[in-house]
């Protein structure tokens, strides 16, 4: 009783011990906090808005795909937003990419050099780290973002990657100012210090009827549903986005152009927000 | 054949002959090698590079002779052990260096022996012509006169011949007399690099160990920065109190000289390497085994590069000692069409810089920058293409569907096909030719599949396999 009183009385009063407490944590991380509480779920922003949430600031990232099979689609926009981001700097900095040996995305390879360079990355910069044990790995990831280079990582299984591994990392990132973008597995997704974590799954590309093979049309550039599933200091949204000439582009959603076959399987259901 | 003749004259003489171009550096290297074996009979050698066909080699032997049983045995023996090697070789002992030089180069020619042993300078110096002076052209203008032999020159006044043909002529006559003083510079001993600690008391600690080797640490960077060297690959030995000798060597990316870095990555080492310490180690020895010139580095203003080049390399030095040589790598292209050989990831050789951004940089484009040429690609490539079962309507027509690890891909836009065929030159079991194709499921997700044989061709059923994604 005595309780439900008090939380009456403090809601009334507009919770001053929350404000203190607001106060308190931007004394202490400046940003980590919203500055103005935005209403969730909103949908149809500007682009420009949406443009600059896919500039991704220093610190550090996630993304995940949708489902297993979304895995190489993830790193592809993984590593578009690597090398969006890398275009930004002015400086050329070595890129380290620390891979876990027996991870999900080993399952579909190895990077491929002469492919690389299609999605914006110089492959002579990159060193290629593989480790078989998860604390090697984030090791490895946390001495090359103190020697103040990028990082493009993988996660191979979720234990040890936890919020103080990951804490880590960003607070690392953030002193040099560098990103570190971190492609996680599909599922057991558990929080983590990262600013934002995006979810990716493929979606089909235009037509381009003059380029493909006998019978079947030829693939325009590709495209993306990217969910921001956690962002801090912004509420979630998702839209579709697609990888044309070297930077992506966010699609608006066009109801009569471009209109999706009728055989298309029903959009991937919204995942609950983390 | 003589020597000065042309190549052509040659050749028409002797029309089997194989020609060579000369390669002064390769044979002064070899020199210098000769002359540093030449020092099992005097610490004191030096190789002396004149024409071709008439380099040297001077050793001072005083004090050197008794050794070998005298004079004429120790340049018997020296003359026996360069001829071995397949070498024409004529040698002097003389009480100056000058006189040696040109008793070996003119008079020991002579002898049946090959050699000359004088205790006296001035009657066989008077003997000799006058380009045994080591005067090089000043030999000519003094035939001019009619001063053949160096006995000729010994009563004309000094101030005259040095007005007249220069005053080096003087400076090598009073050498070769030895009324001026010569000083050979000998080649310098190899330098071994190496700290060692010897303890009464054994350790017995893993700790007490990465101490002592902070300390040797200090010791050998001191060697090295004396000579401006840098560490590339480095030795700890352990020696156990019973004998045994334990070794943990590392090699480093760029030639290192820091203490703090090399007990930092001997310490990891350490940790992971597990030795067995047993009743304890009592000598700890630091060798660097193989070393490289490191010069103080100056950034430049105008560098791209916001990094200290050296930090890359530690960097790798640090993931290699952990993870391992094979763990840490860099992208290497080939030529070759075929896609697993055209590129990949090599590991780290460590040519200095840990990323090659300034070594493969200057190489300007002939035709037209790298990304324009290169192909259309998966980001990801499967190491060992996977087969997969691809239902396809005309036998050399793109896949419509496909199942790949037990799941099924309908196929909605196909690109291709890119026919890749085998590299002929190459050993391969039935080589057969590719047709890539890259597709997008209904999903959206891309593939990269590619059917192997030409259908009616190289076989009646081709089969498929997927060897990227994305």
């Amino acid at each position: 009783m005595d309780w439900n009183m008090r939380s009456a009385s403090s809601r009334r009063k507009g919770r001053p011990q929350l404000d203190q407490l607001r106060a308190k944590i931007r004394d202490i991380a400046p940003g980590a906090l919203p500055a103005l509480p935005a209403p969730p779920g909103v949908q149809g922003q500007a682009s420009g808005e949406v443009c600059e949430l896919l500039d991704l600031q220093a610190g550090l990232h996630e993304v995940c795909p949708q489902d297993y099979l979304d895995t190489p689609s993830a790193l592809a926009v993984q590593t578009g937003f690597f090398s969006q981001a890398l275009r930004r700097q002015d400086r050329a900095c070595p890129i380290v990419w620390v891979r876990r040996t027996g991870g999900r995305s080993q399952d579909f390879g190895q990077p491929y050099p002469l492919a690389l360079r299609q999605w914006g990355l110089a492959p002579d910069r990159i060193l290629l780290v593989e480790a078989s044990e998860t604390v090697d790995t984030l090791w490895a990831m946390e001495e090359a973002l103190n020697a103040g280079a990028w990082l493009m990582g993988e996660i191979g299984s979720e234990h040890r990657y936890d919020l103080t591994a990951s804490k880590r990392l960003h607070m690392a990132a953030q002193a040099h100012g560098a990103l570190a973008l971190i492609l996680r597995s599909h599922d057991r997704v558990q929080p983590s210090a990262a600013l934002t974590r995006w979810r990716i799954s493929a979606r089909p590309s235009p037509a381009e009827a003059w380029r493909g093979a006998t019978g079947l049309p030829g693939m325009g550039a590709p495209c993306f549903r990217a969910q921001l599933e956690r962002a801090r200091g912004g509420p979630p949204r998702s839209f579709d986005i697609e990888w044309k000439h070297a930077a992506f582009h966010v699609l608006e959603p066009a109801p009569l152009a471009n209109r999706p076959a009728t055989d298309l399987p029903p959009a991937p259901a919204q995942r609950q927000i983390a | 054949m003589r020597r000065g003749q042309a190549v052509a004259d040659a050749k028409s003489l002797e029309p089997g002959l194989q020609v060579e171009s000369a390669s002064p550096a390769l044979d002064k290297r070899l020199l210098q090698a000769l002359a540093r074996a030449c020092g099992r009979w005097s610490p004191w050698t030096a190789p002396d590079p004149g024409l071709p066909g008439e380099d040297g080699i001077v050793l001072d032997i005083t004090g050197c002779a008794r050794l070998f049983g005298g004079e004429e045995k120790l340049v018997t023996a020296t003359l026996e052990a360069v001829r071995e090697q397949g070498y024409v070789v004529h040698a002097a002992a003389a009480p100056t260096l000058g006189l040696a030089w040109g008793l070996a180069r003119y008079a020991a020619r002579q002898e049946s022996s090959g050699f000359i042993i004088t205790d006296t300078v001035s009657e066989p110096l008077n003997a000799l012509p006058v380009e045994a002076l080591r005067i090089g052209p000043v030999a000519e203008q003094l035939r001019r006169f009619g001063l053949k032999r160096v006995g000729d020159l010994a009563g004309l006044p000094r101030a005259s011949l040095a007005r007249r043909f220069g005053r080096e002529l003087v400076a090598r006559l009073d050498q070769a007399r030895g009324l001026d003083e010569e000083v050979l510079n000998p080649l310098q001993p190899r330098t071994h690099y190496r700290a060692r600690l010897r303890f009464p008391e054994a350790l017995l600690l893993l700790d007490s160990i990465k101490q002592t080797v902070r300390e040797t640490a200090n010791t050998l960077c001191e060697q090295l920065d004396a000579h401006g060297q840098g560490l590339r690959r480095a030795e700890l030995n352990l020696y156990r109190v019973d004998g045994k000798v334990l070794l943990v060597s590392l090699g480093t990316a760029a030639p290192a000289r820091d203490p703090a870095h090399i007990t930092r990555l001997f310490s990891e080492k350490l940790d992971r390497a597990e030795i067995d310490i047993g009743f304890g180690i009592d000598v700890v020895e630091l060798r660097a085994s193989e070393t490289a010139p490191l010069n103080t580095q100056q950034s430049g203003l105008l560098d791209r590069d916001d990094m200290a080049p050296d930090t890359m390399a530690r960097l790798t030095d640090r993931l290699v000692v952990r993870l391992g040589d094979d763990q840490v790598r860099r992208a290497a292209r080939r030529e070759s069409h075929i896609p697993e050989r055209a590129a990949g990831w090599r590991r780290n050789n460590g040519n200095g810089t840990a990323l090659a951004v300034r070594d493969s940089a200057p190489a300007p484009p002939l035709v037209a920058p790298q990304a324009e040429i290169d192909p259309d690609r998966p980001l990801l490539i499967l190491a060992r293409p996977e087969p997969a079962q691809a239902v396809a309507e005309i036998p050399d027509g793109p896949p419509r569907s496909f199942i790949w690890r037990r799941v099924r891909h309908l196929v909605h836009r196909a690109e291709g096909p890119e026919r890749l065929a085998p590299e002929w030159w190459r050993d391969q079991l039935s080589p057969r030719s590719r047709d890539y194709f890259r597709v997008e499921t209904r999903e959206g997700r891309r593939f990269w599949l590619y059917r192997e044989g030409l259908f009616g061709l190289e076989t009646t059923t081709p089969e498929w396999f997927v060897h990227g994604a994305s």
